[in-house]
Order: structure tokens, then C-alpha cells, then sequence
């Protein structure tokens, strides 16, 4: 069972600009993926076997999936 | 999963003395506060309810008998998808981001989500999104008529309506990628110290997990109807059976977005009932790491099965076997959760305010719409009952009898936290009971309709099925009009009544209730550290 205390008041600019600076770049990434899928997802319409753009589709968002998801788990 | 010590204050009113922001409207245009934004999620997704569901209840009075009585075919197919359009894209999803943009920061011992202004963005990026596709309604040719699902060759030969649906989704879409990318990184980078991974609520972890699925399928959803526009504008004929296309190509893609999307929608419900049922069992949440494994093996096998949704399109047999047994799979990390509540109640010391109420509501109602939904997972009868009123029974008892009561459960769970005050608990039960027995006066009599064959999206039907249809007209307007109730239920809990401690719940054990109610405009400005 965990506890809940007071922080003590912090006031480190160097922290907040790594905050920060941590939160551009896990936000800049998930834009990255997002649009990833977006345009990698049209493109691969143009690959005539539908099965295989289907696959290519499928399995990229799943190995996201996991490997978003599954690195949280054991934390 | 963290507790608290019952005296312990965090975060308190002097804080309030840095709340300098607008007055009036600008207060509201311009906010970057997640309390602000929420609060404005959750009007909105209420709004769109009422919207959504005079749609539904002129579906329902058209319904009421055999024959034509007050819509025209052509205007009662463009209600059965705005409706649907509505409901998912403005209403049930946008409700959940406003319990998400309200709580998260609070149940983690964040100020604020990770980015205000992206935040504001992505809530104002929603209104003009809805008035587009009302006003679809009322350009030459009316409102998109081919169902949510936006099947081709249907979509590719509509109006200019249809056009503005795919604006408003690509808008909304945009919106919900956003607030997902918020959401995320707020999770992953502003807990408060010692609030690892498997000690934050089962709320943060329900929505780090939706959040990731929208990531997924939101630009899937954004490509498929991007392609739609071209192959109607552009001369393409990606779905165009005419030009070569694949119309079933469409389906695919869309259900390769919509299964997960009824997870999207369900597991932030899901979120909500897990902080509700151990508070009022004053218990802790039986199996919390299995939850949250459970939450993850529900999200993963949701992208495995969306052929489920397509079994009479001619796939092949070893395809249309495998999906059925990923769909019955899903069973077993649901089955863990429903357990888990359960043993969550086992010997608690149970008491039935308004937030108990509804998720007792919601574990028994959702449990039957699981249950259906195993029955249409099983390829024969769901040959035998596609596009009936069994799936409209089935999604409606996991839509609204799932998430919508998990919505209001939560709302009754933390509107102290949010106003300040308790809110009536006569008026409340009053909403939870006639809500419940509306609701299944409404939908249940839809499965033995759907069993006897009556079809989904017709404004005209056979004589037989007039007495259940009646019956279920009536439950609509009775669960419609018990919605009243909640909309004074919370109009009088924010202009006053009695005042609310800061944990009104005894049992409540997550870090909101160390905040003084209301909370104050910046919360833990001063990290509360997690031990």
C-alpha cells in the first residue's frame, strides 16, 4: 500500500526545460506515427495483392500496439 | 494501485490565488486548464446526446407502426446515420475525453495535461465539426444515408452531404489524435514522483490504453475516407467497383477502425467503473495488475477481429473460422474484468448511492450485451441475424447500457469533486431506476424482433412486428425523457446544495480526494509525492 505526502516545493528551471523538452519529443513521436499510418496506409493501396497491404497495414499497427503497451507492463 | 490516508490535503486553496484567467466567453475560448476543457468536453458530449437522441426518437416514432407516418425513407436513412455519427463521434467519444481531461492530471498528481494549447485545439476543433454534419442535412441531396459504416458504392454516389461528413471526420479525427498525443504524454511524463506504472489508477491506465488505440486507427480511418473523397472528386477508384475498385476493400478498412473503436469507446467506461465499484465496496480492486493485463489483451485482440463484422461477404472459410475464435477469445480478458468486479463486491461493505447504481446497472446490462455479442460471434446465427434488430439490441446494450451508464456513474462520482457540492441522491436514484427500466423496455424487446427477422435501417416494417416495436418506441421516449432527471440532477448540484468534503466517499483511496472540493483551478502545483 502506497502513501500519499506533501512535495516539497521545487523550483528548477533546468528541470522544467527537460520536462518539457520530454514532452515535445514523446508528443513529436506519436504525431510521427500517427501520420505514419495515415500515409503509409494509402500507399499501401497501390500494391495490387490486397492481402499483402492488408498485412503490411495490420501488422505494422500491431507491432505498435505491443510494443507501446507491452514496454508500460512490467513498470 | 496508490492510496491515501484519509486527512491528507494536497494542492489547496491558496493555489487559487495564481487562477488569473478571462471572465465570460473568452474564459472558455481562450482556456488551456484541464478543468475548463473538460468541463467543456462533457457539455458538448451532452448536447450531441440530446441531438443524437431527438434523432432517435423520431426513428422511434416513425417506428412506432407499420407504414409511413412522419419521415420520408430518404430522410429516416439520413437520421439512422447522423444518428450513429453522432452518438460515437459526438457524444460518447468526446464524453470520455472530458472525464479524461478532468481526472488524469488529478489521479496522477499532474497541474495540467502536457500541452494546454493543444488541449484547447483539440476540443475547439469539435463544435464546427458537428454543425458540419448537421448542416449536411441541408445542403442538395441531405445528409449522408448509407449508414455510419459509409459503405460504397452508396458513399460514392451521394451528395454534397456526404462531402461534409468526411470533413467532420477527418476534423474529429484530428481532434481525437490530439487529445490522444495529450493524453499520453501527460500519463508517461507528469506523474507525480513514486506514482510508477502499476500503482496509477485503473482510469489512467484504461485511457493510456484507449489513447494508444486511437493513435492507431484514427489515421486508418482518416485514409479510408480520404480515399472515398478522391475516388467521388478525384477520378480514383480505390472502392469504385466501376472503375476497378473494391468495394469490400472498404469494409475491411473500416472495421479494421470500428471493432477497436468499440473498445475505444468501452474501456474508459471500463476505467470508470473500476474507481467506482472498490470505493462504494469499501474494498480494494481485486486483481489490479490482471486488470490492467486484461485491459491490454482486450485492446490488442480488438485489432484481430473486425471481419467478425462481415461474415455474409464471402470470406473464406478458414478466415471466417479464424475470426470467429479471436471474437470468442475476447471473451476470456472481459470475462477477468466482470470477474474481478465481482470479487471486487464479494463481503465489501456495499452501499447503493447514484455511482453504484449505474455501475451495478452497467456490469448487469453489459454482460448481456457481451453475451449477444458472443451469440453474433458464432458464424451460423450470425448468417442468420446480420443486419437485424438483434445487433441494433446487441451494440445498444454495450454503447449505451455500457458506456453511457458508466458516464453517468462517474459524473455522480465526481461531481463533488467538480462543484463542490453533493448532488441529490432522491433525484439521482430516481434517474438510475427509470433510466434502467426505460432502457430495457427499449432494447430488449429488439432482440426478438432481430430473432424473427425484422431488418435494421427501414423506416417500414410487417405487420408482426408491430407490438414489440411499440413497446420499444415507448421505452425510448421514456429513457429520453428520464434524461431530463440528470440534466437537473446536475444543474442543481452546480448551483448549490449541501457542501462537499473533499473525500465525500469513504471508501474513495485515489489522489483527487486529498484536493479540497471544488478543486482548485491549478491542482498540485506542488507535486504530491506517491510512497
Amino acid at each position: 500500500m502506497a502513501n500519499v505526502t506533501l512535495g516539497e516545493m521545487t523550483n528548477d528551471p533546468q528541470r522544467d526545460a527537460r520536462l518539457r523538452a520530454a514532452n515535445r519529443r514523446t508528443g513529436l513521436i506519436l504525431l510521427a506515427i500517427s501520420l505514419l499510418f495515415f500515409f503509409g496506409f494509402i500507399v499501401t493501396r497501390f500494391i495490387t495483392n490486397e492481402a499483402v497491404s492488408i498485412a503490411i497495414v495490420g501488422g505494422a499497427v500491431l507491432l505498435y500496439l505491443l510494443v507501446a503497451i507491452g514496454r508500460h507492463l512490467r513498470k | 494501485m496508490s492510496t491515501i490516508p484519509h486527512d491528507v490535503i494536497v494542492g489547496g486553496l491558496p493555489h487559487d490565488e495564481h487562477a488569473h484567467h478571462p471572465r465570460g466567453i473568452m474564459r472558455w475560448i481562450t482556456t488551456t486548464n484541464h478543468k475548463d476543457i473538460g468541463t467543456m468536453y462533457l457539455w458538448f458530449s451532452f448536447t450531441m446526446f440530446l441531438v443524437g437522441g431527438m434523432m432517435a426518437l423520431t426513428i422511434r416514432s416513425e417506428l412506432f407502426q407499420p407504414g409511413l407516418q412522419i419521415v420520408e425513407p430518404e430522410f429516416f436513412n439520413e437520421l439512422t446515420t447522423l444518428h450513429g455519427l453522432i452518438m460515437i463521434f459526438g457524444a460518447l467519444m468526446p464524453g470520455a475525453v472530458g472525464f479524461a481531461n478532468w481526472m488524469i492530471p488529478m489521479q496522477i498528481g499532474a497541474p495540467d495535461m502536457a500541452f494546454g494549447r493543444l488541449n484547447n485545439w483539440s476540443f475547439w476543433l469539435l463544435p464546427p465539426a458537428a454543425i458540419m454534419l448537421l448542416l449536411s442535412m441541408f445542403v442538395p441531396g441531405g445528409a449522408a444515408a448509407g449508414g455510419w459504416s459509409l459503405y460504397p458504392p452508396l458513399t460514392v454516389q451521394e451528395g454534397m452531404g456526404m462531402d461534409l461528413t468526411i470533413f467532420a471526420i477527418h476534423i474529429m479525427g484530428a481532434s481525437s489524435i490530439m487529445g490522444s498525443i495529450n493524453i499520453i504524454t501527460t500519463i508517461l511524463n507528469l506523474r507525480a514522483p513514486g506514482m510508477t506504472m502499476m500503482k496509477m489508477p485503473l482510469f489512467c491506465w484504461s485511457w493510456l490504453i484507449t489513447a494508444y488505440m486511437l493513435i492507431a486507427v484514427m489515421p486508418v480511418l482518416a485514409g479510408a475516407v480520404t480515399m472515398l473523397l478522391t475516388d467521388r472528386h478525384f477520378g480514383t477508384s480505390f472502392f469504385n467497383a466501376a472503375g476497378g475498385g473494391d468495394p469490400i476493400l472498404f469494409q475491411h478498412v473500416f472495421w479494421f477502425f470500428g471493432h477497436p473503436e468499440v473498445y475505444i469507446i468501452i474501456l474508459p467506461a471500463f476505467g470508470i467503473i473500476s474507481e467506482i465499484i472498490p470505493t462504494f465496496s469499501r474494498k480494494p480492486l481485486f486483481g489490479y495488475a490482471s486488470m490492467v493485463y486484461a485491459l491490454a489483451a482486450i485492446a490488442i485482440l480488438s485489432f484481430l477481429v473486425w471481419a467478425h463484422h462481415m461474415f455474409t461477404t464471402g470470406l473464406p472459410t478458414a478466415g471466417i473460422l479464424f475470426y470467429m475464435y479471436a471474437t470468442m477469445l475476447i471473451a476470456v480478458p472481459t470475462g477477468v474484468k466482470v470477474f474481478n468486479w465481482l470479487a471486487t463486491m464479494w463481503k465489501g461493505s456495499i452501499t447503493l448511492e447514484a455511482p453504484m447504481l449505474f455501475a451495478l446497472g452497467f456490469l448487469f446490462l453489459f454482460v448481456i450485451g457481451g453475451f449477444t455479442g458472443l451469440v453474433l460471434g458464432i458464424v451460423p446465427i450470425d448468417v442468420s441475424v446480420h443486419d437485424t434488430y438483434y445487433v441494433v439490441a446487441h451494440f445498444h446494450y454495450v454503447m449505451v447500457a455500457g458506456t453511457l451508464f458508466a458516464f453517468f456513474g462517474g459524473t455522480y462520482y465526481w461531481l463533488p469533486k467538480w462543484t463542490g457540492h453533493m448532488y441529490d441522491e432522491t433525484i439521482a436514484d430516481w434517474h438510475f431506476w427509470l433510466s434502467f427500466i426505460f432502457f430495457n423496455v427499449a432494447f430488449f424487446p429488439m432482440h426478438f424482433l432481430g430473432l424473427a427477422g425484422m431488418p435494421r435501417r427501414v423506416p417500414d416494417y410487417a405487420q408482426q412486428f408491430t407490438d414489440w416495436n411499440m413497446v420499444s418506441t415507448i421505452g425510448a421516449f421514456g429513457f429520453g425523457l428520464s434524461q431530463l432527471i440528470f440534466l437537473t440532477a446536475v444543474v442543481k448540484c452546480i448551483r448549490g446544495g449541501a457542501p462537499a468534503p473533499a473525500k465525500p466517499w469513504e471508501g474513495a483511496t485515489t489522489l483527487e480526494w486529498t484536493l479540497p472540493s471544488p478543486a482548485p483551478y491549478h491542482s498540485f502545483e506542488t507535486p504530491p509525492v506517491v510512497k
